[in-house]
């Protein structure tokens, strides 16, 4: 078995695979290892072959599992997960809120996307929004100002400018559109587009979209059509042909048919179907890495069998979802304090490593719509988004530091077991908690709920930038261990005041969308995450940012580790600040300009 | 006679390796002390062995036969087996199959065709050593003694860990959790929605199989909350058998399941408790009937709205109940509300494209 590589890229979701397609086309060696299976689409094993994703509810997140982990706040509480997240007694993330010493720590499912070839590209809901030019500078655009809800004036205190703007970035979206597949609509957005328009054409919406079409417009908030990485169309870069996508089996689910762009089906299958030198090793869990000189010269991971095995590749590149790629370089650190952990400044006073961690502002407002019903199940994720909150206006006029983008979540509950599983909820950690905790859901109680709920209801979120903080940071659990006998990652975090004062503006605007959208409604309710400490949304960023200043930042511009020749991070984890839209498409767009300095490099 | 299917390495490892490679040794998987002191409570889901998968197969009745794929793993530590075989009564007993060593892992597989809604027992024959599996937590006892281990495949419709009273008790809790409306739900029933999906109707009723469905999980997912119910069913009998001592418990009216369903759910309300203690539900035994009633609850609505496959949900019938109950307010005229049948696999749906 080959051990020598140009490049080792560690995990296969959004932040590795566009990396390993761009070096393998350039005839570059490349190994990825991932920790999750490789599940097939149909036909992959020949055609008229099954998938191993299935159209089955009960694969969103599952059986009653029970939380052992001894010591934790919820020891003893059940956890439904999907069949591709980690299994929490042998994986967890422990949570602590660092304000509030109620708060954990307490094992959570938040904090990871999923354990599969595709990473979190495979379960997500697939909206691809781009960040807005004035998400790349949040530092500069906001000196000197005062912000609503920031008692102590500290709200600015970390913010970092990217140190690139939109307009570098703006060919690698493009590259982005292009080569993963997306549906959507440039018409309505607030970002330029001037590398060209590489969407495929959206489908039909499902109606109930209409009452966020029409709230959106009617309050002056221009909106287009949420891209969508999912194919509607042939997509001559994977090889894909178009089908049916608009099945409500969509979030949280893995796509047998492969119309869903992960990066498995767009990026790395079609690079290796092609006879490009990548070489995917699924099952296999890195476990640390080790330092020769000033490089890293060694990838210590567990083969499907759990056998220690050792890679080399001349560039390393981790990608492996930020809570786990800043605890691979702690535990990398601890085997080899003087060497790796000095060069990555683990526990070093005033080290960045592990700090800034980051997930959205988010939330929105949901009702049941009076003497109307819809098939909700003839649906994508969303069907229509508005920049109208990330214009500098909105901004200033509200004192808030950023914007945000705001859509309409139209699969949401659209299928029976989820509706219940997710009803009242307030987290990943909750499901099923709302429903059964209402007891008065059971006989005539539950069909008259039936009744309200099913097909009526619209939501709309919103996904704003989070503030950075120092105290938000990610470090090693001591005292639980994984199914390897290694730390588990310990995630600590909170919301900044200022962070509340952004999500009530939003939410306060998302029910504004259905009252003048829906004006004959069963008012559900509005609000956020604010006071929810541990709440992620599955968007995990910050914690090895990157920037100018090699104090203030792990990576250099390039994402490499600022004293490591040839170890670069890429998932969300470089990013300094969150932006106001889902990251994956972000994360993809720099892991394809990342690889533009790589290739000179090999 | 069971035909052997061959699996490629990757479908092995790509179901193994999550659940069974590991180093950490601690009993971190054995709910409410289920698996104390075996193997299996120091691997993830061990309720997922042998792997029961769709039959991948281009045959007119793919869809009645599953794949099973029976998993054995060598101790990495020790020196690898020379031979391992499986005997199963889904093939022929004296003509042992063998697995296959998983390319250069420590794995062992084997993978039969075999019918959905059967259930079969099986050992491993290691080195010539006949042993139960010591993944699988599911076995069947002989008259004789003897132990094997035991499986079933999809929809599978006859009781497992119940009793036919605790069967028959639990029908009528579930069905009064989720009443698919009176006369409504007589109606679409009566019509035989579905009436090609005939292979598993089996106690359907009009309780859509939740019962089959529950009996089915806690033999695998679920296998931890199997105390709860033999604990709990069998209390609950005794407090209807003293409010009604002359009736089958099963046959009482609607209105003592909900007075049963209102002393469950208000049991921590100091007031409302005291009925069903005095009736024999004994705290020291379950401590929580409320924690029961949404245990009840829970699977009442998943097995009711999960996939047949499950055990519950024959023919997709609670699906069609939504289907024939809901319509659209925007089309003339209008169309379900519910058009589950598009994205699901014939023959069950009618997907064009997706196959299961």
């Amino acid at each position: 078995m080959q051990t020598q590589f140009d490049a080792v890229i560690i995990g296969s979701g959004a932040g590795g695979a566009p990396i390993a397609y761009e070096l393998a086309r350039a005839g570059k060696s490349v190994l990825v290892l991932e920790k999750g299976p490789l599940f097939r689409t149909q036909d992959e094993r020949g055609a008229g072959s099954l998938s191993d994703f299935k159209r089955d509810e009960m694969f969103n997140a599952g059986p009653e599992r029970i939380i052992t982990v001894a010591g934790m706040q919820n020891t003893g509480a059940s956890f439904y997960t999907s069949h591709v997240e980690p299994d929490l007694n042998d994986e967890p993330h422990i949570f602590s809120n660092p304000e509030d010493l109620r708060e954990g720590p307490k094992v959570t499912i938040e904090g990871y996307t999923a354990q599969v070839v595709g990473g979190g590209t495979q379960l997500y809901g697939a909206v691809s929004l781009r960040f807005s030019e004035r998400d790349f500078r949040l530092q500069s655009s906001n000196e000197g100002r005062k912000l609503a809800g920031d008692p102590n004036g500290d709200a600015l205190l970390h913010v970092r400018d990217w140190p690139f703007g939109y307009k570098d970035l703006e060919p690698f979206y493009a590259k982005a559109e292009r080569l993963v597949g997306i549906n959507g609509s440039q018409d309505g957005q607030g970002k330029p587009f001037p590398s060209g328009d590489f969407y495929q054409k959206p489908i039909a919406p499902n109606p109930i979209s209409e009452h966020a079409r029409a709230g959106m417009e009617t309050l002056g908030m221009r909106a287009y059509r949420t891209p969508l990485a999912v194919i509607t169309e042939d997509h001559a870069p994977s090889g894909r042909k178009a089908g049916f996508p608009k099945v409500a089996y969509v979030n949280r689910y893995g796509d047998p048919l492969g119309l869903k762009s992960n990066t498995w089906v767009s990026l790395l299958r079609p690079t290796i179907r092609e006879g490009h030198p990548l070489e995917l090793r699924p099952n296999c869990v890195v476990t640390h890495l080790g330092l020769e000189g000033s490089r890293v010269g060694k990838v210590y991971y567990r083969d499907p069998s759990g056998q220690p095995t050792v890679v080399s590749g001349k560039l390393v590149v981790v990608a492996c979802s930020a809570v786990e790629s800043v605890r691979l370089l702690m535990l990398s650190a601890e085997e080899d304090p003087q060497g790796l952990g000095r060069a990555v400044r683990y526990q070093q006073d005033g080290s960045p490593l592990g700090l800034f961690f980051l997930t959205h502002a988010f939330g929105g407002a949901e009702v049941e719509i009076i003497g109307q019903r819809y098939d909700k199940s003839i649906s994508l994720d969303s069907d229509y988004a508005t920049d109208f909150c990330a214009t500098d206006d909105f901004i200033r006029s509200n004192n808030l530091w950023a914007g945000g983008a705001i859509y309409n979540n139209t699969s949401d509950q659209c299928l029976p077991i989820t509706l219940a599983r997710t009803e009242g909820d307030t987290d990943l950690d909750f499901f099923w908690g709302g429903f059964q905790g209402d007891q008065a859901k059971r006989a005539q109680g539950i069909l008259d709920w039936l009744d309200h709920a099913f097909g009526t209801r619209l939501s709309i979120a919103f996904m704003a930038n989070q503030i950075p903080r120092a105290i938000n940071r990610i470090e090693l659990y001591p005292n639980v261990r994984d199914k390897w006998n290694r730390k588990v990652g310990h995630i600590i975090k909170n919301w900044h005041p200022h962070d509340g004062e952004l999500m009530r503006v939003f939410a306060d605007r998302c029910r504004q969308i259905l009252n003048a959208g829906a004006p004959k409604n069963d008012y559900l309710g509005y609000g956020s995450v604010y006071g929810n400490a541990v709440r992620i949304a599955n968007h995990i960023m910050g914690g090895a940012r990157f920037g100018i200043d090699r104090k203030e930042s792990v990576l250099d511009p390039t994402c490499r580790v600022w004293d490591i020749d040839n170890l670069y991070v890429t998932d969300g984890s470089f990013m300094p600040t969150s932006g106001g839209a889902n990251p994956t498409l972000t994360i993809q767009a720099n892991s394809f300009r990342v690889a533009e300095h790589l290739k000179p490099r090999l | 006679m069971a035909d052997v299917v061959d699996k490629p390495a990757d479908y092995v490892l790509n179901h193994c390796t999550k659940y069974l490679a590991r180093d950490n040794q601690d009993t971190r998987h054995s709910f409410f002390t289920t698996y104390d002191g075996q193997s299996r409570g120091r691997i993830s889901e061990c309720w997922r062995f042998p792997i029961v998968d769709a039959h991948d197969g281009q045959e007119a009745d793919a869809s009645e036969f599953n794949d099973v794929t029976f998993i054995y793993v060598r101790d990495r530590q020790q020196p690898a087996a020379r031979l391992v075989e499986l005997v199963t009564t889904a093939a022929a007993l004296h003509d042992p199959i063998p697995l296959s060593a998983v390319s250069d892992t420590v794995y062992w597989s084997a993978t039969l065709k075999i019918p959905r809604a059967r259930r079969y027992r099986y050992k491993f024959v290691v080195d010539g050593n006949l042993t139960v599996d010591p993944i699988n937590p599911q076995t069947q006892t002989l008259a004789s003694g003897d132990v094997w281990s035991s499986f079933f495949t999809w929809a599978y419709n006859a009781p497992i860990n119940l009793e036919r009273w605790e069967m028959a008790l639990l029908d009528r809790l579930t069905r009064h959790i989720l009443p698919f409306r009176g006369k409504e739900a007589r109606n679409f029933i009566s019509r035989g929605i579905n009436a090609g999906n005939v292979g598993h109707l089996f106690r359907l009723d009009v309780s859509a199989g939740v019962a089959n469905y529950i009996d089915n999980i806690l033999a695998r997912e679920e296998h931890h909350q199997l105390y709860a119910y033999k604990t709990c069913l069998e209390m609950l009998r005794n407090v209807l058998l003293r409010r009604h001592p002359d009736r089958d418990p099963a046959s009482l009216e609607v209105e003592d399941y909900v007075a049963l369903y209102d002393q469950m759910a208000s049991f921590k309300d100091a007031q409302g408790n005291q009925a069903l203690l005095n009736d024999g539900w004994d705290l020291k035994r379950y401590g929580n009937p409320a924690a029961f009633l949404w245990l009840l609850r829970r699977h009442a609505w998943t097995g009711a709205f999960s996939h047949p496959k499950y055990g519950g949900n024959p023919g997709g019938m609670a699906w069609g109940f939504l289907a024939a109950t809901y319509h659209t307010t925007d089309d003339n005229p209008p169309q379900t509300a519910f058009n589950w049948q598009q994205a699901i696999e014939p023959p069950l749906g009618t997907s064009t494209e997706y196959r299961g």
